[in-house]
């Protein structure tokens, strides 16, 4: 069992690196094979090359360029996009180290970087990452966060559903798993209020049971009335009239 | 300080309230015997907000009841928390709320309502949560009584689909000293959900008690709910009794115009299902007429990968990828795009992706490879 987690880890960290998988490649080689004028390779080389030696991880930038390319979008606009793709990386690095991560890993920086772009506080970055078991679990967590906030959920209901499922002892691979459940209820035509609420619920924070009021065995539910007074209702409470 | 903080809390849910996420009607009838050997069938209306956002949440239910034989009874519920998390790590602490009354024909309205604080702590699959309030009740002669109670719960969720509540919580009001022992289960399958549960009530009020309801949604704005239990006597004057409802929730209202917006995934066009065998089918609905479809994301170099048709508007293809985060777009004759109802985010280049989630398959054999380019 445990080495199944270790697999799993092992290829979620894989899988939240596929820009990093890029790193691995030569960005300018792939975007030569693809037709892309040399002025263009050459640029976008340079900027995988800096960001590599700023100590950021370059795999989203040459992701960036390949999906730029690919999309046809103009050269000069997809290096912009690098420059911001890059300026997010700074930025998740910083929240990571923030967090306590004095040297955070690639997957986590991009991960922040990406969760930051997209509206997640700081403080929940960090918190997200300073809370996880470990790194592959923050980077998971960083990504399915975003990814329900994607799918509609407000974004620090997204963080509390990360950060409870982390809390039970969820790893990576029931993270990703989170999203599929939220598109369920969503494809279902529950609200994402309601999906929320759910999601929370099942985080081990429902509602607490009323004192004294239906539901909750406490008395029946909405709509059945309740039974006539025991007699005389006085009494039944014990009050001494 | 600790008032004005229970104030903002309650004027936080009251707002949330207003601006229910979640309405919803339910018509139905009720059959009721009671322990001292009355009993009464009763059609009724229910009407229910519901609003979660953020760390607050709330749930205001009414109904109007109508007896067979004449007479009717109100009952109006409200329950709400609001908590903050900690400093120290996953813990969280805040506020909780809860008001119901019963108003019958002839009758005197009774009720009780109570705030006071809670803080649920994490452990490892499960979660402790400790509670306690204070309010007032107010019986059906018309006598108010101050109230206290506190809780201890134990809830453990296994599976995102199945949860599990034990708890105790003891109560106290003028003479009356009782507490509940309670296990309630949770589990959803698919459009069906169903809850359980069941307790014993020690002292003053003592006997047992349980409940079951079953709700399926074949639909997104209707759902047939049934549930049936026993009801301990309460610390209002209410006798205890057994009871049977039946009936449809209609969901007229699912949500306003700014939520319904900011929810791409209700129509769930792209999904990814692991077979396990270390591949993923990639499930496709794209519901305009086109000659042809691809797909291409951040895991094979936004590399177009026909899709082939698989029924009317639907489109499949099995990838080799590992679970994870991804990035795609699809390819529509020619033309970058991403399905409507996606989820997707901003492209940097002025445009959209989509976002698709891959969850594992653990325990079942997991592939040994790190995703193809």
């Amino acid at each position: 069992m445990i080495g199944t987690r270790l697999a799993v880890a092992g290829l979620v960290a894989a899988a939240l690196a596929t820009g990093a998988a890029a790193q691995e490649r030569d960005v300018r080689a792939e975007l030569a094979a693809r037709g892309a004028p040399a002025a263009f390779v050459e640029q976008v080389g340079a900027l995988v090359d800096q960001t590599r030696a700023q100590g950021l991880p370059p795999g989203p930038l040459a992701d960036k360029a390949l999906e730029g390319w690919a999309k046809r979008v103009p050269p000069e606009r997809v290096v912009l996009a690098l420059e911001q793709v890059r300026a997010r990386l700074g930025d998740g690095r910083q929240a990571a180290r923030g967090a306590g991560l004095a040297d955070p890993p690639g997957p986590v920086i991009a991960a922040a970087g990406e969760a930051l772009g997209r509206g997640m506080a700081a403080d929940d970055v960090r918190e997200l990452i300073r809370t996880a078991p470990t790194a592959d679990d923050a980077a998971a967590g960083l990504a399915v966060a975003a990814s329900l906030a994607a799918q509609g959920l407000e974004m620090r209901a997204a963080v509390r559903a990360v950060h409870d499922a982390y809390g039970r002892g969820r790893g990576p691979n029931h993270l990703f798993e989170l999203p599929s459940a939220v598109a369920d209820l969503a494809a279902r035509g529950v609200p994402m209020s309601d999906v929320a609420r759910r999601i929370m619920q099942g985080g081990g924070l429902p509602l607490p049971p009323m004192v004294g009021g239906p539901g909750n065995g406490q008395g029946p539910p909405s709509g059945v009335p309740r039974g006539p007074p025991i007699t005389p209702p006085g009494k039944a409470t014990g009050k001494k009239q | 300080m600790i008032g004005l903080r229970v104030a903002g809390a309650l004027l936080a849910l009251s707002s949330s309230l207003l601006s229910a996420q979640e309405a919803s009607v339910f018509v139905g009838g009720a059959r009721a015997r009671y322990g001292d050997s009355a009993s009464g069938t009763a059609g009724f209306v229910a009407a229910r907000l519901g609003s979660a956002s953020g760390p607050q949440a709330g749930q205001l239910d009414a109904s109007v009841a109508r007896f067979i034989d004449g007479g009717w009874a109100l009952q109006v519920g409200a329950q709400g928390t609001a908590v903050w998390r900690t400093g120290s790590g996953a813990t969280v602490a805040g506020v909780a709320a809860g008001a119901a009354l019963s108003d019958f024909q002839n009758g005197r309205a009774s009720g009780t309502a109570a705030v006071g604080p809670l803080a649920a702590f994490p452990l490892g699959a499960s979660s402790l949560v400790v509670g306690a309030a204070a309010g007032v009740a107010r019986t059906v002669d018309g006598v108010w009584n101050a109230l206290g109670s506190a809780s201890l719960r134990w809830q453990w969720t296994p599976a995102a689909s199945v949860a599990f509540d034990a708890g105790v919580t003891g109560t106290a009001a003028d003479t009356l000293r009782l507490a509940d022992v309670s296990l309630a289960l949770r589990v959803q399958a698919g459009a069906v959900r169903g809850a359980a549960s069941a307790g014993l009530r020690v002292g003053s009020l003592d006997g047992p008690w349980g409940a079951a309801e079953l709700v399926w949604e074949p639909v997104p704005r209707l759902a047939f709910e049934v549930a049936a239990g026993r009801y301990p006597r309460d610390l209002t004057g209410f006798a205890d009794g057994l009871y049977a409802q039946a009936g449809l929730r209609l969901y007229p209202l699912r949500g306003p115009p700014a939520a319904r917006r900011a929810s791409p995934a209700r129509r769930a066009p792209v999904t990814a299902h692991p077979r396990g065998d270390g591949r993923v089918e990639i499930r496709v609905r794209y519901a305009q007429p086109v000659r042809s479809l691809a797909i291409a994301g951040d895991w094979n170099a936004w590399t177009p990968v026909p899709l082939v048709p698989d029924g009317a508007n639907h489109w499949s293809i099995a990838l080799p990828l590992a679970p994870g985060a991804y990035k795609y777009a699809l390819v529509a004759d020619g033309e970058w795009t991403v399905p409507d109802g996606a989820a997707t985010v901003p492209d940097d280049f002025g445009g959209q992706v989509g976002v698709l989630m891959v969850g594992g398959e653990d325990p079942a054999p997991l592939p040994d490879a790190a995703p193809s380019q």
